[in-house]
């Protein structure tokens, strides 16, 4: 199984586990979508380079003002929420979730497909 | 033609393949051939194969194992000095140590890749500067054998100037030789005499080493060339080599400090930034300075040395802040540490030479102690500053809860709110069927109108005529001549005997006629309606274009006007009634004479009418301006309800989910603020006070917004809020728009239409809400830390 296809299987299996999951996203630095699972309508493009430049950009200009190391960004909505979380400096999961609040049990599942991620 | 330059060859050993995939790409990118194994035994394998320029290897490897390999390969003298990178994810003093002997390193996994990038080519630069320096000093050692002299004295350069049959002594025969071309010469010297054969074979292997010790002088500049590149890239060129040296020094204290820092991280510490300043004085002197600090607090008035490059090295510190002064220390503008707690005390030492007297060195103290005092007395002012922000936010709060309690009030009594708003609405019906009424009889209004403002001018001066019979007599012939000349013109004569009289009246009188004649010439002038009499707004009546809220007054005048109509005909009876022979003769008088009594007695009650509907007009208009209030009110009632709602129903599932660290949220109120609770790691948390959108007002034209910084000092167990002096606002507020239009961005890419109402960073030290209260307006919080 090549390694696109393992990413691809963790992040059908996150978006089995939680039904809010609206769609998701593996994406590196340069904007490459490793992985994804994502509605038809989507801008494919949009998705794999939006969220990393975002990602970045609150670290760079979060080190201006004395914290560093950023894990994650929740950008929240009236209705939904988008995960941003860092993994291994260079690969960022974008989750897209149609509920008001994180659960722990999302919360849960999210950290165990990073830990997957990281292991596949 | 130019040869292309081959790319290095860098073998790299990483078991974990996506890792080493990643590696590989990255450094294929950067213009390396990269040869990737998996373990140590194949990289020995390919060693075999060929010898690569670098190898980068994961310190974690299965089976031999990392150390091993690298000891391995610098026991063998053909791998001894390949350049060896050691790839970990965690520092390791003592790999460091001992990989040092080998002129080797240690990176970080932590770092990103151009940094990365960055380490590998300065490290192969110097390697290869090491390579060079071993190269020479073996081609030196092996160029100096025994007996012969380096350098040779009273041999010419060029074989064209030399004596040909003159002999030569074994001192002068030779400039660095080859062994052979020695071996030459030995043999010559032994023999006592040097062909011309030999002399020019000599000559020309001297010219041939000369030219290749310059081809390798060029190699090794060339190999040099990068290293002094990356040299320049660090360091500015126009510094002096004394200050590029202070920065050298400066920058391995600070790269200790922070390793100190790294170290123990939530323990207060004491940061020492040790700077020798460049100076031409002789005399030695130091100043150590020691400034305490705590979290939370500005270190304004705080005095470091001089360039801002030891500063830069320093992450904690917003360096675009330091001002230059006088005797060569930069000042701190306000700073304020963050909130982890780490720093109790900040030290600066300064060490400067100083070629002054006694008498100068304490002059030169005093004045530094006006520093200080200077420095005092700017602290003192941004103490109250402070407390001056302090008040404010403090009067803030205390009209947000002023605010809120008429809000309350506001919405305790809805019952009357509905009551007024039935009312209203019965009034508004009641406006539009006038309206309708209006607009069905415009025409005929504005004819009545037409004939009212002429009209009225007659009223006046039958009434002016009532009050000085004399001139109503007057007033009465010229009516009656002119009637009989043009009884068609009737109006037209009344209005100009109504000026005529207004010639012969006083001058109060005359400035009434006039306002009159000019209604009578212009309907249109409606606000000089607006602002006369009851009658004069029947003029404006006409005057569709005034706003909604006033169809009741227009009602009233439509009525007022009917009335003044029903006014002038009385008037006209009263003229008829003074003059009763002028009204024999006349028409008009005659029909007046059928309704004057009525029409005076519905007269009266109908301006008694219009008065009471000023008074409801007016109360409407409150009663409108009250509903909305109330609308409005209710609305921000009914969301703040709803956002209750919400967070107590998110609170209830963190319990469910998470009862030790789960936090119940924080209420939203009607001011639609949004502040984020702690969700877990706090025990006891202050409630984060609410602010208003005002609150965060612009003070100053140069700012675009006042953002303001509220943190938990956890220590104190206390919340703790900053006005900001401590971020730039600008490049704050700045960040702000572009993370919250970023935010938004990544909603849009998803088809989302809600708007980005907060956007929570979470870093491993603590949490930032970046909170939208409004466009303009961004509440920032930093919290402490939560374990999820």
């Amino acid at each position: 199984m090549t390694e696109q296809a393992k990413y691809n299987q963790i992040l059908q299996e996150l978006k089995d586990q939680e039904s809010s999951i609206q769609a998701l996203a593996l994406v590196d630095e340069k904007g490459k979508l490793y992985a994804s699972n994502l509605p038809e309508d989507i801008d494919v493009d949009a998705v794999s380079s939006v969220p990393y430049f975002a990602f970045s950009m609150f670290e760079k200009e979060l080190s201006k003002f004395h914290s560093s190391h950023l894990k994650q960004i929740k950008i929240q909505g009236k209705e939904e929420y988008i995960l941003l979380c860092s993994i291994k400096k260079n690969f960022l999961l974008a989750i897209w979730v149609a509920t008001k609040e994180k659960t722990p049990q999302l919360q849960q599942n999210v950290a165990s497909a990073i830990s997957k991620i990281l292991g596949a | 033609m130019f040869r292309k330059k081959e790319k290095k060859l860098v073998l790299l050993v990483d078991n974990f393949d996506q890792a080493r995939d990643i590696t590989k790409t990255y450094l294929e990118t950067s213009d390396y051939k990269v040869i990737a194994v998996s373990n140590a035994i194949d990289a020995m394998a390919q060693l075999e194969k060929k010898l690569p320029n670098l190898i980068i290897s994961e310190i974690e490897l299965p089976g031999q194992g990392s150390i091993s390999f690298y000891n391995q390969l610098k026991t063998q003298k053909k791998t001894r000095f390949i350049p060896f990178i050691f790839y970990a994810r965690k520092d390791n003093e003592r790999l460091e140590e001992g990989v040092k002997k080998f002129q080797d390193i240690v990176i970080s996994k932590n770092l990103k890749w151009k940094e990365v990038s960055e380490i590998i080519e300065t490290f192969l630069a110097k390697r290869a500067v090491l390579k060079a320096k071993s190269f020479r000093v073996s081609k030196q050692k092996a160029s100096r054998p025994q007996g012969v002299q380096s350098r040779p004295q009273g041999v010419q350069s060029r074989p064209q100037e030399m004596q040909p049959r003159r002999p030569m002594q074994p001192s002068q025969n030779v400039q660095s030789p080859t062994l052979k071309q020695q071996e030459v010469t030995r043999q010559t010297a032994k023999q006592g005499t040097i062909s011309q054969e030999t002399i020019s074979k000599v000559a020309s292997s001297q010219v041939k080493t000369q030219d290749k010790v310059a081809s390798s002088q060029v190699k090794i500049q060339d190999m040099v060339k990068p290293l002094a590149q990356t040299q320049k890239n660090v360091m500015p060129r126009h510094l002096p080599r004394q200050q590029v040296a202070t920065k050298q020094i400066v920058k391995k204290q600070v790269e200790q400090t922070e390793a100190e820092l790294e170290k123990t991280v939530y323990e207060p510490k004491e940061i020492v930034l040790h700077a020798p300043l460049p100076s031409t004085r002789r005399k030695k002197r130091k100043i150590h300075m020691e400034f305490p600090i705590e979290p939370g607090e500005s270190t304004r008035g705080f005095l470091i040395p001089p360039s801002n490059l030891e500063a830069e090295l320093r992450n904690d510190f917003h360096f675009s802040n330091f001002l230059h002064k006088k005797y060569d220390v930069l000042t701190f503008e306000p700073l304020v540490i963050p909130n982890t707690g780490l720093r109790e005390k900040i030290r600066f030492e300064i060490e400067s030479e100083e070629s002054l007297s006694d008498h100068d060195f304490i002059l030169d103290l005093e004045e530094d102690t006006d520093v200080f005092v200077q420095e005092e007395k700017k602290s003192e002012q941004d103490e109250s500053k402070k407390s001056h922000y302090l008040d404010d936010i403090e009067d803030i709060l205390v009209s947000l809860d002023d605010e809120r309690e008429d809000a309350q009030k506001a919405i305790e009594i809805p019952e009357d709110e509905q009551k007024i708003a039935d009312d209203e609405t019965l009034n508004e019906e009641a406006d539009d069927e006038t309206l309708d009424e209006e607009t069905d009889d415009e025409t005929l209004d504005e004819e009545a109108d037409d004939e009212t403002s002429d009209e009225e001018a007659d009223d006046e001066t039958s009434d002016k005529e009532a009050d000085d019979e004399t001139s109503d007599e007057e007033a009465d012939d010229e009516t009656l001549d002119e009637e009989t000349e043009d009884e068609t013109s009737d109006k037209e004569a009344d209005d100009e005997t109504s000026d005529e009289e207004a010639d012969d009246e006083t001058s109060d009188k005359e400035a009434d006629d006039e306002t009159l004649d000019e209604e009578a010439d212009d309907e249109t002038s409606d606000k000089e309606a607006e602002d006369e009499t009851s009658d004069e707004e029947a003029d404006d009546e006409t005057s569709d274009e005034e706003a909604d809220d006033e169809t009741s007054d227009e009602e009233a005048d439509i009525e007022t006007s009917d009335e003044e109509a029903d006014d002038e005909t009385s008037d006209e009876e009263a003229e008829d009634e003074t003059s009763d022979e002028e009204a024999d003769d006349k028409t008009s008088d005659e029909e007046a004479d059928d309704k004057t009594l009525d029409k005076e007695v519905d007269d009266e009650t109908l301006d008694e009418e219009t008065t009471d509907k000023e008074e409801t007009v007016v109360k409407s208009k409150e009663e409108i301006a009250t509903e909305k209030e109330a609308i409005k009110e209710t609305d921000d009632k009914e969301e703040a309800e709803d956002k209750t709602a919400d967070d107590e129903e998110t609170a209830t599932e963190k319990t469910a989910g998470k009862e030790t660290a789960a936090k119940e949220a924080k209420e939203e109120t009607a001011e639609k603020i949004v502040v984020e609770k702690v969700q877990a790691g706090a025990t006891s948390v202050a409630p984060i006070p609410k602010i208003s959108s005002h609150s965060i007002a612009m003070e100053e034209e140069e700012d675009l917004l006042k953002t303001k910084l509220i943190y938990y000092n956890k220590e104190e167990d206390q919340w703790i809020q900053e006005m900001d002096h401590s971020f730039q606002k600008q490049e704050f507020a700045i960040w702000g728009y572009s993370a919250f239009s970023m935010a938004s961005l990544c909603f849009k890419i998803m088809k989302m239409n809600h708007v980005v109402k907060n956007i929570k960073l979470e870093t491993l030290e603590n949490q930032i809400v970046l909170t939208k209260i409004d466009e303009k307006h961004i509440y920032s919080a930093s919290v402490v830390p939560n374990e999820l």
